[in-house]
Parts: structure tokens; sequence; C-alpha cells
């Protein structure tokens, strides 16, 4: 913390932590040869369920005991329960993941559970054919959109959370407008553009949209060139902008827009002679046009370009000259 | 010691002198405050509404030409928070880092300001970009002068004193660096040194405006993207009475409402250990305060005290070097109905670059709570409750402002400073050695400027009612080291600035009258962490002033003491044993935690 002294440690006050440490550690130990007892066990009770608790509590990482709690549940608590009291299990554990969760937000099994509890909600809490068939299911996915909303205003590129949204966004009983989706990844994007996972989500969503004729393709990328033109130009170390670029462009058949942006990227490396990216996605898109368009283009004149730029990288990023070695090899081709 | 006896008086609860009287209260030694005021933070003061109408009438130390109009007796007067000396914290600097360490910090909240808008000659405000997202947003610069603006920024933000493109510039006007060294366009140059660096005129120079912008880049992102703070209640008082209570809880005597009548020096008597510099007669005060230090600014130092006077000076650093004028020009004025600057953050504003998608996000059947940050609403403008407008010079039509810029600075009930659908407009500009206007003449094409950026009451209003302040005033302060500052009506000040003798190393004698730096009154952002800087420095001169004085009463304490004395003289070797300070706060105590 700013401004706060840290008080000079005694030999005493060391020693003391590290007795302190000790006997957690002993008692950690011990917990963890109980519970897997229990398990060789086949110890299904609820007094079971409760160590599992303790020790996933001290370690949520311990993918073994969500396994066996998962076991317990399904095996020794679920049989016996009504589907209301299932219900309520369920609940618990997806606090218990939650809280789990805001110390621990890259823990693979903590959201892995998450996922096993909502797909383990029971039908109700009416019957088949009522209008509340699905009520709880339906209030759980309302609830977890809200969740996934909450981690990503605490780490917007937490790629856990992006993957996870991706899950409940498949799995909402009612699925959500994608254009909303897509405003979402907008949003994301303007608060820091920086956000790798935010435009891999908008890649997708646009893939999708453009696929079912929802929205007019040409259009739509014409708008994301301007978009990323502008991440581009303000950062251009940025790496994310640069690969959503790429995708933009795609395989090159459109010489039109691979000339219009090998164009702005000759503005930008002009401003900014120093961007390894530039140059390399001038060697990319130049290679693109050579092998798509080579009845349309000046081909000498392009490969002396790329081979200019290959050797100004060898010097700007020596780590990768093997690299740029293969790819003038290519070019020789 | 009997009670009357300090180690240091301090006279007059400003911002500087308070942080100094904290950190030596919390150095163990003894402390005695006053101030003439009922009330804490002197020039730096927060006041009701009320107690501002009356200050304005007081004829007050400093400031002069007032006018008023509106209603003197706004109803929840108690509920303002008016700041004699409008000022924002930067987010890193040597204030914040004591509000910290000091836990002063703990003893109030504060606002992050969070719109900053720059006013241009089509009359149009455009939002101020401060970061890389801004800049990525903002649809009003060209690409390459995104790059260019980028670049700038990433240069001014690291390490430049030694970078080649500030060699032989550093003392070029610095409108000129950025148009020729970073091929920087007019109104970028402008943004930058106006609304980002915060210069005062055309003519300040690159390398104090460099050092002042990397201090406001590197306070961004610490509490959220915008560099300042403001304290609520006022801030500037608010903070003053802070430090004035930390330095009460550690030992510190206060003493407000009573005017001091008279600052003596008593001539050192050669054997009395319990001789002490100064004494101080307090009007309607029944016993004499004596102490070894004094620590007070220009204005209270009688003139026969002049030969003990130190003028304390920063140690290197930010000076605040702006242009140098006698005067600054300020209103404030209350209205009830918001104004804005700009449009909405919202990104379905025509503000982004992409508006096809966004027009065509439907409503879904999820509730509110399930989605928070989704937002169905039309684009509206976003209500300034803590914001700055720089208006460059030459920017407004019709306004006299030609050197300088004028600042506006709108706070509402967000900063605890004003009643619910409150605001404070605070406006600001230096005033020329040569200008004849009044301040009103000066500020009110800018106050008219900004009463126009309102808000209608009705959204679908095309033609709003114009808005007319509840309570105004218009006047000016003189700046504290100006030569021109009139002649203070105070009964207490004997001295006037221009007589002070400026040389402090003439003679071998300790000084013992400690006056700190006088604070910037602008730029907004300076004040304080001038404040923090001053007070840092005249605590240190303090504790090794106080140290010399306690190593020489030991030595004469030894050649023979009356048995009478023996406890006193044991208590003071203890002491002088006991001063070892090792930084200007002392680490916080869970003890120090009031309240939470």
């Amino acid at each position: 913390m700013h401004g706060v002294r840290r008080d000079k440690q005694s030999k005493e006050a060391i020693e003391a932590r590290k007795q302190k440490e000790q006997s957690k550690i002993r008692e950690y130990l011990a917990l963890t040869d109980h519970v897997l007892t229990r398990k060789k066990n086949k110890d299904y009770t609820r007094e079971a369920l409760e160590t599992t608790t303790q020790l996933l509590q001290l370690n949520p990482e311990f993918y073994t005991i969500w396994n066996y709690r998962r076991l317990i549940l399904l095996n020794g608590i679920f049989p016996k329960s009504s589907p209301t009291e299932i219900n309520d299990q369920l609940s618990d554990d997806l606090s218990m993941t939650t809280v789990a969760l805001r110390a621990h937000p890259k823990v693979y099994w903590i959201w892995n559970h998450r996922r096993w509890c909502l797909e383990n909600v029971p039908t109700g809490p009416g019957s088949e054919g009522d209008p509340d068939y699905l009520g709880w299911r339906q209030d759980y996915w309302k609830k977890e959109m809200f969740v996934v909303e909450k981690m990503l205003d605490v780490d917007a590129r937490n790629f856990l959370a992006w993957s996870y949204r991706r899950y409940v966004l498949a799995s909402m009983p009612v699925p959500r407008n994608p254009k909303t989706e897509l405003a979402y990844t907008k949003r994301k994007i303007e608060a820091n553009f920086s956000n790798f996972s935010a435009w891999h989500q908008r890649s997708k969503i646009l893939a999708s949209l453009w696929a079912k004729g929802e929205l007019d393709e040409y259009q739509s990328k014409e708008s994301e060139f301007e978009l990323i033109k502008n991440a581009m130009f303000t950062v251009p170390e940025d790496q994310s902008a640069w690969i959503y670029h790429r995708w933009l462009v795609g395989a090159g058949r459109d010489k039109g827009i691979l000339e219009r942006e090998i164009d702005v990227i000759k503005m930008l490396l002009d401003e900014q002679p120093d961007s390894k990216w530039c140059m390399e996605s001038m060697v990319h898109y130049n290679l693109l046009l050579i092998k798509n368009h080579s009845s349309n283009v000046d081909v000498p004149k392009l490969t002396q370009e790329c081979r200019s730029f290959l050797k100004e990288l060898r010097i700007v990023d020596t780590a990768r000259t093997r690299r740029y070695d293969e790819i003038e090899e290519e070019l020789g081709a | 010691m009997d009670e009357g006896t300090f180690d240091v008086i301090v006279i007059g609860t400003g911002l500087s002198e308070s942080i100094s009287a904290a950190a030596l209260s919390k150095a163990g030694f003894k402390v005695a405050h006053l101030d003439k005021n009922p009330y804490y933070g002197a020039e730096e003061a927060s006041l009701f509404l009320d107690e501002f109408v009356q200050w304005t009438k007081d004829s007050p130390d400093g400031c002069f030409a007032f006018s008023r109009s509106g209603n003197e007796s706004l109803p929840q007067s108690r509920q303002y928070s008016i700041s004699l000396s409008p000022s924002v914290i930067a987010s890193t600097g040597p204030l914040i880092s004591s509000l910290i360490s000091s836990g002063v910090s703990r003893y109030g909240g504060f606002r992050l300001l969070d719109q900053f808008g720059i006013y241009d000659s089509s009359g149009t405000v455009s939002r101020v970009p401060g970061n890389k997202e801004d800049i990525f947003k903002n649809k009003n610069i060209s690409l390459v002068d995104k790059r260019r603006l980028m670049r700038f920024l990433t240069f001014a933000a690291g390490d430049f004193e030694e970078a080649k493109e500030l060699k032989d510039n550093e003392r070029a006007p610095f409108v000129d660096f950025l148009r020729r060294t970073f091929s920087l366009n007019d109104d970028i140059v402008s943004t930058i040194t106006y609304a980002l660096s915060h210069c005062l005129s055309a003519s300040d120079t690159t390398l104090p405006a460099l050092q002042r912008l990397r201090r406001y880049l590197r306070s961004a992102g610490r509490y959220g993207s915008s560099p300042f703070l403001f304290g609520h209640y006022g801030s500037s008082g608010e903070i003053a009475q802070g430090f004035c209570r930390t330095s009460a809880v550690a030992g510190g005597v206060y003493i407000l409402g009573k005017p001091i009548s008279s600052i003596t020096s008593t001539p050192q008597l050669d054997d009395d250990p319990n001789h002490r510099n100064y004494t101080i007669h307090l009007d309607d005060f029944p016993d004499p305060l004596t102490c070894d230090i004094i620590i007070s600014s220009e204005k209270h130092v009688p003139n026969d005290l002049v030969e003990h006077v130190k003028r304390v000076s920063t140690k290197s650093g930010t000076e605040a070097v702006v242009s140098s004028y006698p005067s600054v020009a300020r209103c404030v004025a209350i209205i009830d109905r918001p104004i804005s600057f700009l449009p909405s953050q919202n990104s379905q504003e025509g503000d982004s670059l992409e508006e096809d998608v966004d027009a065509a996000e439907e409503d879904d059947d999820y509730s509110p709570e399930a989605e928070p940050s989704a937002s169905k609403a039309k684009p509206t403008q976003a209500p300034v409750d803590a914001g700055i407008l720089v208006f460059p010079p030459s920017s407004l039509s019709g306004g006299s402002a030609t050197t300088f810029s004028v600042t506006a600075f709108i706070v509402g009930d967000s900063t605890m400073s004003t009643p619910k659908d409150k605001w404070i407009i605070y406006i600001s500009t230096p005033v020329a050695q040569d200008n004849t206007f009044s301040p009103e003449e000066i500020l009110r094409p800018y106050l008219d400027a900004v009463l126009a950026l309102a808000l209608p009451i009705d959204p679908s209003d095309s033609a709003p009612t114009p808005l007319t302040p509840l309570f105004t005033t218009f006047y000016l302060q003189a700046c504290p080291t100006s030569p021109s500052v009139p002649p203070s009506t105070s009964s207490t000040s004997v001295g006037q600035s221009s007589h002070i003798i400026s040389s402090d190393s003439t003679t071998s004698t300790t000084r013992t009258y400690l006056i700190p730096p006088s604070l910037p009154l602008l730029p907004l952002p300076e004040s304080p962490d001038a404040a923090a800087l001053g007070a840092e420095s005249v605590f240190w001169e303090a504790v090794n002033v106080l140290k010399r004085l306690r190593g020489l009463r030991q030595a004469k304490s030894e050649l023979g003491v009356d048995k009478t004395d023996r406890e006193e003289t044991q208590a003071q070797e203890q002491r002088e044993g006991e001063i070892q300070i090792e930084s200007f706060w002392p680490p916080l105590n869970q003890n120090d935690d009031e309240e939470l």
C-alpha cells in the first residue's frame, strides 16, 4: 500500500510467523489426507460434502476435490433430494464459486464447476407444460450474464471470462440479439482497445452475422476498417489491432481493398518509420497481392519492396530473423 | 514546560501552514496553531454561502474590487462549500502522498474530475483527449494527427530531460516547440498547451510546461482515467482542516478567532533554559504564548522582526513557473440548472465511430439488473458535476483575455460542495500589469459563454430559457509575491511585503521565523502540490533549527544547574536525544484510526 510503512520485522516476529505457517501446512495436509481417504472409500455423505467445502476454500485449484464434490452430489445427495432441494444445493454451490472467483478469477476448475451446476439444474418449479417449467434454469442464465459482466468489468482481458461468456450466450434458453453483443464488444474496445479477447469476440459475432445474412458483409467490413485504422494509428505497437486487420483483409481476394489498406499502412509507416508491425504487414499484404492478383500488379516491383522491408525487419526485429529469411525464400519461389 | 510554551507557533491555517503544523506535531514537537478567523483554511478556506457573501464584504486581505449580484441569502447556505482558492489535486504528487502518509485522506472523500472541455473559436466545446482511448474515439482528429499526438504524449510522459527533441528548446515558447518539433496542428497545440499542460499564455516556456504535463499524465489512471481529484466540501479548506485535525490529535493546540495583538522577540538571557525566542499576545486571551519558531506567511511579519525571517524555498523540481502577472480575476457563480460540455460518454453516441450497428441495437427480454452495462437510453448530454472548461487566449469573441487563458471549473452535489441541483461555477484568469478593466468586465463574457451551455429544462425544447445565476460575485485577488500588493488592512499585519529584506544568509544567527513559499493561484492543479512541497521544506528547516536550539540549551544546562531545574533539564536532555526524525510523516499506526 502506498504511504504505509512496513514495520521492521523482529527476529521473533519472523520466527512466530514461520511457526504459524508450519501449523497451517500441517492442518492442510491432514485435511487433504482425510478427504482423499473418504473419497477412496466412496463416502458420499453430507459430512463428506462439508469436508470438501472446507478444503476447496483453502485451495480452489485442487481439481480432484471438485470432482469428488460432484460425485458426492450426484451419487449421495441428489438421489435423496427433491427437485427444490437440488436447486437449493446448486444455488449454494454457485455462490461458493462466485466467492472463489472473486479471489481466483483465472482458475479453470471453478469455472468448470459453475458450468456443471448450471447444466444440472432440474426442470422446475413447474411441471411439464407449465409456463415456469424452465423457470429455475432461465433465472440462472439471466444471472450468469450478470456475473460474467462483473468479471469482465474487473478485468476486461480475462480470456476465461470471455470464453465463459460465449458459453452462456450459447446456452441461454432465449438467445440474446447478437447485435447487442456486438455493441458490448464495442464498449469494451472503447474502454481499452488493447483487448485481444474483445476484438476476437467481435470477429466471431460479425462472421456469424455475415453468414446468416443479417448484416451486409461489405458495408460492415468498411466500418470495421475505419474502426481498426484508428487503433493502428493511435498505438501502432498494439498487436491486437494488426491481427484484427489481418482477419478483415482475409485471403486478399479483393484487390481494391488490399491496395487501399496497403496505402493506409504506408501512410502510417511514413509517420512512424520504425514500426515493425507496419513493415511486417506490408510484406504480408504485398505477398497476398502477388499471390492472388499477379496478372494485375507489378510483381517485380512489389517483390523488391518486400525484400527491402524484410531487410529492415531483420534489423528492427532481430529475434525473428529466421522467420524473415523464410518469408524471403518464399518470395523467390 | 508550562502550558503557554511551545516549540513552534504557526500563524494562519492555510494549506501549507496546516501541513507543516501536522507534520511537526506528529514528529513530537509542541505546536500552537493560530488563526484570527473563526474558520480553518485562511486564504484556502471553504466557506458556507452566507460566510462567503460576508467575506466578500469584509475587505479580505489581498482581495479587492468586489461586485455582487443576485440573491445574497439563498436557502441551504450550509450545504455550500465555496472555496476561496479553487484547485484540484493531481492523483500522483506531493499533496496526495502527504494526505495518504498522514492519514488525513481517511477523514473525507474525493471526487475524480470527469469532464474536460476546451472552447474553440467557433463557439463549440470539444472534449479534451487525455489518454489513448480518448484519442482512439475522437472523430475530430485525423489519423496522422492521432499518431503525432500519441507520439508527443508518449514523449511527454517519459524522461525527456536528455532527449534530443528538447535540446536548446527548454526556454522556447511551448506552442512553437509543439508545432516545430512534433508537427502538430494549431488545434492540437492549443489543446495540449492550455487544456493538458494548463499553460496560462502563449509565452509559457517549454521545459516547465512539459514537466507539468508529465506530472498530470502520470497521474492519469491511478484512481480513474482522469488525473485530478477534488476533495469533498470544497477541497482546499476541508483538506487544510483535515491536517489541523491530525495536528490536534497529535497534541497541537488550536486557537481560532483571536487576532494577534503583538509578536515580540525576547532577547536571549544567557543562562535561562526557559528562554523562548518569541512571545505572542492574542486579543481577549489571558496568557501570552511563547515559542522558538514562528511559521507564517509574509503578511503577518511585524516590521521589527524582519531580520529573523527566512524565506524557505522548495528544494529543486517543481517551481510553479507561470507567466508573471500581478493578480487574478475571479468569478464565483451559483446556478440551479446543469450545464453540459459534451454529449454523453455512452458509446451509442455519435461521438464514437460506428453508428449503424448501435442504432440497430434492440431491446432484450432481460431485465435491467441482468444487463447493467447495456444502456438503452437515447443519447443524452451528461451534466457536468466536476469538470474543467478551458478558454485558450482569444478563443472567445468579445472576451478580453487575449494574453491569458481563462479557466472555468464547475462542481455539483456529487462533490458535496452544493445542495442537490445546484452547481458552483468558478472562473479565473490572470490579469496583466496594465489592465484597466474591472474583474466583472473581464469575466462576464466567459460566464455568459458557460451559462449558454446550460441544458434545457425540457429536453425537447429547442430554444431553452437562458440560465441566470442565483448569485454571482466578481473580484480581483493579488498574487502573493507581487510587489504591487495593496496594503493589508488587517490590524495584525504591520509589515508590507515589499519591505521585507530577502537576503537571509548575511548573519550566522539561526533564523527562526520561517516563511513558506507562497502558493501559485493558477493553474488549478498547482497550488495543492506547491503547498505540500513548501510545507515539507519548512518542516525540515524547523526540525534543524529546533535540534540546534535543543543542543545549545543542553550545553547551557550542563554548566552548573539549579536543583529546582534539574528535572526539567533531564527532560530536555531526553528530548534532545529523542529528536530522531527520519521522514516527513511517521508511519501510520492503527491507533490513528479514529473512525472506520
